[in-house]
């Protein structure tokens, strides 16, 4: 989802939020009297005549058709984060292409961590695109907690090697996720 | 800080610092709540467009019927107070209220930084298991459970002795803080000592 759907999000449920408590609160002080000179019916000749007005048709078909396509790519803009494309990294003067796919990086470096480091239990890597930013995301699950800090430093060292790997690579961010195996079980007694 | 037995401290990782590493993104957070509210008004906006065409279809007259929104739009003018008003008004306001509050309230942070060069998270139930493992493992203290926000950590766990109860509460907190000392700021720690049968 990018920063733009979030804004559009935040935007139209205010706007919408607003009108519903103003109707909403509209229709529950109508009877009351609290407000003076409010009507006793609506009146909106102006609207009533309006379908029969030769572009009535046409205008709810346009709005029909706008609503339906904004409807749909609104919609499709929250699909989860999708796959990180692949970064050029040669210049358009030069000939030739070399680019690197984050989400191969993602997958290598997720078992290269498990292979070298016997820290780490288990490792996935993905690379996503973020609020519009490149990202590779690894979740690593350590054996144990007292593991925890073999497994930082493995990360970290990781980490590293993504740098000198992609080093040219504009925009390419890394972000990790320490996981406990079995943690919710180490929450319960331990009485060997 | 008192040492625990049994226990390997995790420390503060001491790679060097000095590799470069990618940059570190932004931080791991929740959905924010508007997104619901904004799949939610998106299907809304999606009825009104396909009842919009199918009344553009009856006054074509591709299909059979009357339109919806014609009849709307008539029933609008010389409208008066009926008393399904209030219980359409208290629903108006409830579901405002609530997307204004959506709209509102930031995205939550799901994660705690974790104290190294890269960009490293643990969530806060993990940090939990982390500080259960650390509070089992006082001598004299079985069945610790921790509960966790991104803030504090609180433990409640059994003694076999419960005269000693308050020196325990002491080591759990000091063997909770060495355990989780990975994160900054450290979350609270706070220990109660729960009555029940030793083991």
């Amino acid at each position: 989802m990018t920063r733009l759907t979030m804004a559009a999000d935040r935007v139209a449920a205010i706007v919408v939020g607003g009108v519903l408590i103003v109707v909403g609160a509209g229709a529950l002080l109508w009877h009351t009297g609290l407000i003076p000179g409010f009507p006793e019916a609506i009146t909106a000749p102006a609207v009533n005549d309006a379908p029969s007005a030769w572009w009535w048709h046409w205008s709810v078909a346009a709005v029909g058709v706008a609503c339906t396509a904004v409807a749909v790519r609104w919609l499709a803009a929250h699909r989860p984060a999708g796959k990180a494309a692949p970064i050029q990294l040669h210049d358009s003067d030069t000939p030739g292409t070399v680019s690197i796919d984050p989400s191969e990086v993602a997958t290598a470096v997720a078992e290269a961590l498990i292979r070298r480091h016997p820290a780490v239990a288990s490792a996935k890597g993905r690379a996503v695109t973020d609020r519009g930013e490149r990202i590779i995301e690894l979740a690593v699950t350590t054996g144990h907690p007292s593991d925890l800090t073999a497994t930082i430093e493995a990360i970290d060292a990781t980490c590293a090697d993504i740098a000198r790997a992609t080093s040219g690579a504009p925009g390419l961010a890394a972000r990790a996720m320490i996981h406990i195996k079995d943690g919710r079980t180490l929450t319960r007694p331990r009485l060997e | 800080m008192t040492a625990v037995p049994g226990m390997t401290t995790p420390a503060v990782p001491t790679t060097a610092v000095s590799a470069a590493r990618p940059d570190a993104g932004r931080p791991p957070s929740a959905l924010p709540a508007a997104a619901p509210a904004g799949v939610f008004l998106a299907f809304v906006l999606l009825g009104l467009g396909v009842v919009a065409l199918r009344d553009t279809a009856v006054a074509l007259q591709w299909l059979p019927g009357t339109p919806w929104i014609d009849a709307m739009v008539h029933r609008i003018d010389g409208l008066r107070f009926t008393w399904t008003m209030i219980l359409a008004g208290l629903a108006a306001l409830v579901v405002g209220i609530a997307l204004v509050i959506a709209a509102l309230r930031p995205s939550r942070k799901t994660a705690l930084p974790v104290t190294a060069a890269s960009s490293i998270w643990i969530s806060p139930w993990e940090l939990a298991a982390v500080a259960s493992y650390a509070a089992n493992s006082v001598p004299g203290v079985f069945d610790a459970r921790t509960a966790a926000t991104r803030r504090a950590l609180t433990i409640s766990a059994r003694v076999t002795d419960s005269e000693t109860a308050e020196a325990k509460v002491a080591d759990i907190v000091a063997a909770v803080h060495a355990a989780t000392a990975i994160v900054a700021p450290s979350p609270k720690v706070a220990v109660t000592i729960r009555k029940g049968a030793t083991p």
